[in-house]
């Protein structure tokens, strides 16, 4: 048996540079992005993935089929990220189309709903966005993202 | 591999999602998506609850990972608990690297990456990721500045870890990047 490694545990030489936690928060963010980049690029919708901004990782990019969404809109894109907690992650999947309209699953605090789970979804640019709380029986990212992607489609159906 | 029938004859009732995935995976594919994502040490019985498996069957594939040293365990509880090896994650993290970039790419992405660092550290006039998470639970920081503080804090662990490979990855990029040299 290997001996027990915990999220906060070193994780190697080569990043200790300045303590060594902090750095596997890096690794464990990293890590779950990753994950949902192989997982997108899984799903049936979903034409490419990048990291994004410029390949420095903090969120992803997926390019979608409008076809395969059976929307009219000539470009969709999905915007993803998540910060990892054990118990209280915070994560945004973000839809976007050269309609104007644009929808997201977010799990964060916002004024405008009570709990951080939320869907939220505005026309265009010029309004304001309506929220609605939401739940999901999924706990983790790749679960998660196929949940929102099933959503998605029903809401653009 | 194609997914098959035995990897999903002992599926959880249907919910949204839930069919998509197993449709486009295997039973092996989502325990091992679900064990490479979590963010705490996880048992077989969590796991395979979240990667739609029985649990047996998802103790089965973490042992196959646990034997790869792509997961590690803890037996120290009542229950055996999952994580990714940060060993592994951190070879292959690298190995991704080099296929995605060559050396001038990984050499101009690493002064982005600390030109990044350098700003924030002027922005907020502190050292370090977890410094500036103690400045957003200062009394004076509204809410949606502490929110934006946490995230950056996060954004700038991410870089220091994805900066620790580009430099890794530079300092021995031949030997990263190169094939096992054929034998006859």
């Amino acid at each position: 048996m290997t001996p027990p490694a915990g999220p906060y545990s070193s994780s190697g030489s080569a990043t200790s540079t300045d303590g060594g936690n902090s750095d596997d928060l890096g690794q464990t963010r990293h890590r779950i992005l990753r994950e949902l980049q192989r997982e997108l690029e899984r799903h049936p919708v979903v034409r490419r993935v990048t990291g994004s901004p410029d390949n420095r990782y903090r969120e992803l990019r997926a390019t979608l089929d409008p076809e395969a969404l059976g929307i009219e809109a000539e470009t969709a894109s999905l915007r993803v990220t998540w910060w990892p907690a054990p118990d209280d992650p915070e994560y945004a999947f973000h839809y976007s189309d050269n309609s104007g309209f644009d929808c997201g699953w977010h799990r964060e605090s916002n004024p405008h709903v009570d709990g951080k789970l939320h869907y939220q979804e505005r026309q265009s640019a010029e309004e304001s966005y309506e929220y609605e709380p939401v739940s999901f029986a999924a706990e983790t990212p790749p679960r998660i993202l196929w949940t929102v992607l099933d959503r998605l489609a029903g809401r653009l159906g | 591999m194609a997914p098959t029938e035995e990897d999903n004859e002992t599926a959880p009732p249907e919910i949204s999602g839930d069919a998509a995935w197993k449709d486009h995976t295997t039973a092996f594919d989502r325990v091992r998506s679900v064990a490479l994502s979590v963010s705490a040490p996880r048992s077989a019985s969590r796991i395979g609850d979240e990667a739609l498996v029985a649990e047996n069957t998802a103790r089965r594939h973490l042992e196959r990972l646990v034997d790869l040293h792509i997961l590690t365990t803890d037996t120290t509880g009542s229950t055996v608990t999952y994580y990714p090896d940060p060993v592994y994650i951190r070879t292959r993290d690298l190995r991704e690297l080099v296929i995605e970039h060559d050396r001038d790419e990984l050499t101009e992405l690493a002064a982005s990456l600390k030109a990044d660092v350098e700003s924030w550290k002027d922005d907020y006039n502190v050292v370090s990721p977890d410094e500036l998470r103690s400045t957003a639970a200062g009394k004076k920081t509204s809410a949606n500045e502490a929110v934006k503080r946490c995230h950056t804090a996060s954004d700038w662990e991410l870089t220091r870890y994805r900066l620790s490979l580009i430099e890794d990855a530079l300092s021995r990029y031949d030997e990263y990047s190169g094939t096992q040299p054929a034998t006859v």
